[in-house]
């Protein structure tokens, strides 16, 4: 930066576009140091004088000391205007201290001002400008381009003009920004790829080997993502999202008759190392479902969000025991494991799933409502069956959207029977029991619960207990829906809105229909374990959710 | 670069001669000049916190609370000083721990709360019982007349002081005082003399070395030091005012960013270590028209954000990037005042950092309550230092009850040092947080500077106690600091010596500068004096007597 070029900036600033430049704006403007552009301004206008250029008035700042008596009357400065009585003053003791006068001056008054000084510290041109500067606001003007250039180069710049930093700490994250919401930030390309893999392994393989299924998405990972450290972490995160995502399937649907649901809940937990903390998990889940049922309508919102921090909490503890016992559920696990999917990072995901988180995310409430409208209007199993093939990334895209779930909730209080993903019609059913909790109290409950009904009609009424024994009608419903999966996974890739909320009302409907089955698989396998009552040691669990409380009183 | 800008100094110096003829304009060097730094350290157990928690924000405690508060919490320490300054006179006054049993007729000395009944002072019975329909007469300027009482009540009752001795005197309501005198026949309680809890302690005179230390170190003769560290106090910016000083604080923000001026100006600024803004940040807003509008049911379409028309965020902004200008280069201390957008009882509490944006996310800006204690420790050397900080409205407060002349705002923030509270007037006539458990007004310990902000006009004393009472010497360097906008004064305090110094920014011959009316007092006179720069205070008495007699 040659003086040529400060001396064709300024002409052009100030002779052609009629700015004011203040050495300040001069400094960040061509990156010097204050000083040099006080020198420059000074050079400039010297230069400009000398050829006889009249079209520039200088401003200066002069700093210095005031002649002292002038300062003395400065500092007598009081609180009222009558001078004659400032005798009668207490003698306050007021010091007088040193007096630096800054003062800002045209020109024209330069002279004068500076007779007035007694000590001069400096005087330098402050600005330029083609007029000269009778109002101080205008100083102002050029501070827009100062604040402009010292934000975006920050302390590079602070550097170059001669800012003396102090301690000062900027921080580096930005507080006003809202955090992004907690179900994001658990989500991951994982979980979307984890999903890609459990529907196009796992599908085939319906619902065998829980252990060959883990090692085939690792080894999935292991390809989408050469990352160690990725490979390390992402099977386990897609597991525990996965046994979370079972367990809030169970919470979130209160249709499926609550005590199986409950039982399959309890009893799983059993085995694990941590008993406390199943039974934890229990009173959550029994809590998320009180509420569901309780309050249909206000809590809609709050449910999910509890839920998904149950899950997080539960997540650990869950994990292992969902691939050693319960090999029924596993599939519908699988299924879940995308349910957060990696908003940001969708890039990476398969496009078709990401269309539909997108999509899903796109959906207001009300097409939710009347989507699943048209989907009662239409209860053909044949539709059901078609739309199943989406089933999967409806399971997903439901866990992602807590509030679609919230939705589907509302639309079951509204008593709209709905109509499983096989086509069986379910059945509100009021059910109680009577248990023994934990601490020995009899426990009551009433609860209502959605059950499915299966196409022969064979099903019994459910009472208490009976769907256990439906076990034979509701494993071939199963069957049903896993030869519906595989097909599903095989063919389904068109993403279409509709079709997805109409799965939700499918989901609810596997669900329900699948969970049946492993209830007694696992009660009959839990029940050694509980020794006699093993029937009810569910229930007990269930009974200790509400009784829990009772006790802690 | 370098050798660019020397050309450009040589040029510059073989031509200004014959711009300007004295020949002092010198080129500047490019200095890089480091920044005293001070650390603010944990305050001390005797510094009260200002902040009301949520524990404690409630307002259904009756006020007396903090009287009886108050009360004891310096009855003790009156009653000390009492014992020194009167057992030893001639009448062997006795103490009456009650005022209601003082005898007649007998030297005694008691002790309470001071209670001042004015006339003029602003009356919530009144309030209660004036005509709403007439608008209210604007509050005095000033509470006192010649029909001031002045009680003395502690929890057994109230009595009426009197005597010649009380005019000397600066009384406010709430002090805690101890009186000598004896009862008069009609029941009042003719004062001789009055005395105070006095200076309290200071917390870090602890060893004989340091008080020695201190002795130097307060001696008025000791120089700064290149090393010191200073703190900038500016008080009343008073942004958003009908008559803008955006330029003088344009020059003072630029002065602190060590950017304008020569190498001395630059070389000062770089000793400022931090800034404290003690409150008037934003001129009061005016809210003319507001009231019509919400009369014709307009309040549904202002459901968000704000009226236009009659709402401008231009003060924040503004003051926003000052701020951001300054805290880019040093720490800054904000205290809300009186004019800010801020709760009107005391104590403020700390303005919500992100109303200044950008500034927000440095950690070195803080918000604090109004009044706040501050301890800066220097980092150069091992000295700290406790600065206690209000904005002012407790003492132009107090200042409503005592006649100017003779008293003087120093003289009464010298004298709540004494007092030990500095704000006695709440909640009498200042507003106050409905304290329960303490009264956090109350100094336990002198600080080291205090500073309060919001005045009309800048002074400054050293308040020194040599400590022949109890053998500890103390010393609190006071700063009463103008209104930005209206004296353009910055106040630099150096936290070592306790010197004082000022800078102020103005323009000359310029509009929008508060030296304009003084320039045209210069031309007219045509002397070089320049006239007093702040507007004279309307609202102030000229004279008790003038106005009364």
């Amino acid at each position: 930066m040659g003086p040529q070029n400060t001396e064709d900036f300024l002409t052009k600033q100030i002779m052609i576009d009629g700015n004011i430049i203040t050495y300040r704006s001069l400094s960040r403007r061509l990156s010097l140091h204050v000083n040099a552009a006080k020198n420059a301004l000074a050079t400039f206008y010297s230069k400009v004088r000398r050829d006889g250029e009249s079209k520039l008035a200088a401003t200066y700042l002069v700093s210095g000391e005031l002649q002292p008596d002038l300062q003395t009357s400065n500092a007598m400065d009081v609180d009222t205007d009558n001078f004659e009585e400032n005798m009668e003053y207490d003698d306050d003791g007021a010091e007088e201290v040193q007096l630096v006068e800054v003062v800002l001056v045209g020109e024209k008054d330069l002279e004068y001002t500076k007779s007035k000084f007694s000590k001069i510290y400096s005087t330098h041109i402050y600005s330029l400008s083609p007029a000269s500067i009778r109002d101080m606001g205008l100083i102002c003007g050029p501070n827009e381009t100062v604040r402009e250039i010292d934000n975006k180069k920050g302390s590079e710049m602070a550097a170059i003009v001669g800012k003396m930093i102090g301690n000062v700490k900027e921080g580096k994250g930005k507080p006003y920004v809202p955090a992004p919401p907690p179900a994001v930030a658990t989500s991951t390309i994982s979980g979307s790829k984890s999903f890609a893999s459990a529907s196009t392994e796992n599908r085939p393989t319906k619902k065998n080997s829980t252990t060959s299924e883990k090692p085939k998405a690792s080894d999935f990972f292991a390809k989408a993502k050469p990352k160690d450290a990725k490979d390390v972490k992402e099977p386990t995160k897609k597991e525990t999202k996965k046994s979370s995502a079972s367990e809030e399937s169970d919470q979130l649907k209160p249709r499926p008759t609550a005590s199986t649901s409950k039982d399959s809940n309890g009893l799983e937990k059993l085995p694990k190392a941590d008993p406390k903390r199943s039974q934890d998990q229990q009173i959550k889940s029994s809590k998320a479902k009180g509420k569901a049922v309780a309050n249909k309508t206000g809590a809609k919102r709050k449910l999910p969000n509890s839920e998904s921090e149950e899950e997080e909490a539960e997540k650990p503890s869950v994990r292992v025991k969902k691939h050693t016992i319960v090999s029924d559920e596993e599939e519908q696990v699988t299924t879940k494991v995308g349910r957060t999917k990696g908003k940001a990072k969708s890039k990476q995901v398969v496009g078709r799933e990401d269309d539909d988180v997108l999509a899903l995310m796109d959906i207001d409430d009300d097409q939710v409502i009347r989507a699943s409208r048209s989907r009662r209007a239409s209860p053909e199993p044949s539709e059901a069956v078609k739309s199943e093939p989406k089933d999967v990334e409806m399971q997903d895209d439901t866990e992602d959207k807590p509030a679609i779930k919230a939705k589907q909730r509302k639309t079951k209080a509204k008593k709209v029977v709905p109509i499983g993903k096989n086509g069986l019609k379910k059945k509100r059913v009021m059910r109680s029991k009577v248990t023994t909790d934990a601490k020995g109290y009899m426990v009551t409950e009433d609860y209502s619960s959605y059950e499915s009904v299966g196409e022969e009609e064979s099903e019994p009424e459910p009472a208490k207990g009976t769907s256990r024994q439906s076990k034979g009608a509701s494993e071939k419903a199963i069957g049903i829906n896993k030869l519906d999966r595989t097909k599903q996974s095989v063919s389904g890739s068109k993403a279409k809105k509709e079709e997805e909320e109409e799965r939700q009302e499918d989901n609810e409907a596997t669900s329900t229909n699948i969970k049946p089955p492993p209830k007694p698989k696992q009660k009959a396998m839990n029940s050694s374990n509980r020794g006699p009552g093993g029937g009810t040691s569910g229930q007990k669990n269930i009974a200790s959710f509400f009784g829990k409380p009772k006790g802690n009183k | 670069m370098n050798a660019s800008i020397e050309d450009n100094n040589a040029l510059f110096l073989t031509t200004t001669t014959t711009v300007l003829r004295n020949g002092q304009f010198r080129p500047f060097v490019n200095t890089q000049l480091e920044r005293a730094t001070t650390t603010v350290t944990a305050p001390g157990p005797q510094s009260s916190s200002f902040i009301i928690d949520s524990k404690n924000k409630t307002y259904k405690f009756q006020y007396s609370n903090i009287y009886f508060l108050r009360l004891s919490a310096l009855r003790d320490f009156v009653q000390e000083t009492a014992v020194k300054r009167w057992t030893g006179l001639p009448g062997k006054p006795s103490f009456v721990s009650r005022v209601l049993e003082v005898e007649p007729s007998k030297l005694c000395y008691i002790i309470g709360t001071v209670y001042m009944d004015m006339p003029l002072k602003p009356n919530v019975m009144e309030d209660i019982a004036r005509d709403h329909s007439i608008p209210a007469p604007p509050p005095p300027p000033y509470y006192y007349s010649t029909e001031d009482q002045v009680m003395m009540e502690d929890e057994s009752g109230r009595i009426q002081l009197v005597g010649e001795r009380l005019k000397s005197e600066r009384l406010v309501t709430g002090l805690i005082i101890g009186a000598l005198g004896m009862e008069t026949p009609d029941g009042k309680f003719e004062v001789a003399d009055i005395c105070y809890a006095g200076l309290a302690p200071q917390p870090s005179t602890t060893t004989k070395e340091e008080l020695e230390d201190r002795m130097e170190i307060d001696n008025s003769s000791s120089e700064d030091l290149p090393t010191d560290e200073w703190i900038g106090v500016v008080s009343g910016l008073n942004i958003g005012a009908p008559s803008p000083t955006d330029g003088q604080i344009q020059l003072l923000v630029e002065y602190l960013a060590g950017e304008g001026g020569g190498t001395d100006d630059q070389l000062s600024a770089s000793q400022i270590s931090r800034l404290i803004i003690a409150g008037n940040s934003m001129a009061p807003m005016l809210v003319a028209g507001k009231g019509d509008v919400d009369a014709e049911g307009d309040k549904k379409s202002r459901k968000f954000g704000y009226d236009g028309t009659t709402f401008s965020s231009h003060p924040v902004v503004t003051l926003s990037g000052h701020l951001l200008d300054v805290g880019r280069v040093m720490p800054i201390h904000i205290l809300p005042g009186e004019t800010d957008p801020s709760g009107t009882i005391l104590p403020q509490q700390p303005f919500p950092r992100a109303m200044f944006g950008p500034v927000c996310s440095f950690s070195s800006f803080t918000c604090e309550t109004n009044p706040t204690y501050l301890n800066l420790s220097s980092d150069s050397s091992s000295f700290t230092r406790t600065l206690l900080v209000h904005s002012g409205q407790s003492l132009n407060d107090m200042f409503k009850y005592l006649p100017s002349p003779p008293h003087t705002r120093l003289s009464i923030a010298e004298s709540t040092l004494k007092w030990r509270h500095i704000a006695p007037t709440a909640p009498d006539t200042l507003w106050c947080h409905p304290y329960f458990t303490a009264d956090p007004f109350i100094l336990k310990e002198t600080p080291d500077i205090y500073i309060v902000g919001g005045q009309k006009r800048f002074m400054t004393k050293l308040v020194e106690d040599d400590g022949k009472d109890d053998g500890l010497r103390k010393r609190c360097r006071l700063v009463l600091v103008p209104e930005f906008s209206e004296t353009g004064i910055l106040v630099l305090v150096n936290l070592r010596s306790l010197r004082v110094k000022t800078v102020r920014f103005r323009g000359e011959n310029m509009t929008g500068s508060l030296a304009d009316g003084n320039h045209v007092d210069v031309m007219e006179s045509s002397s070089s004096e320049p006239v007093p720069l702040v507007e004279p205070e309307s609202s102030m008495p000229h004279s008790s007597n003038s106005s009364k007699l």
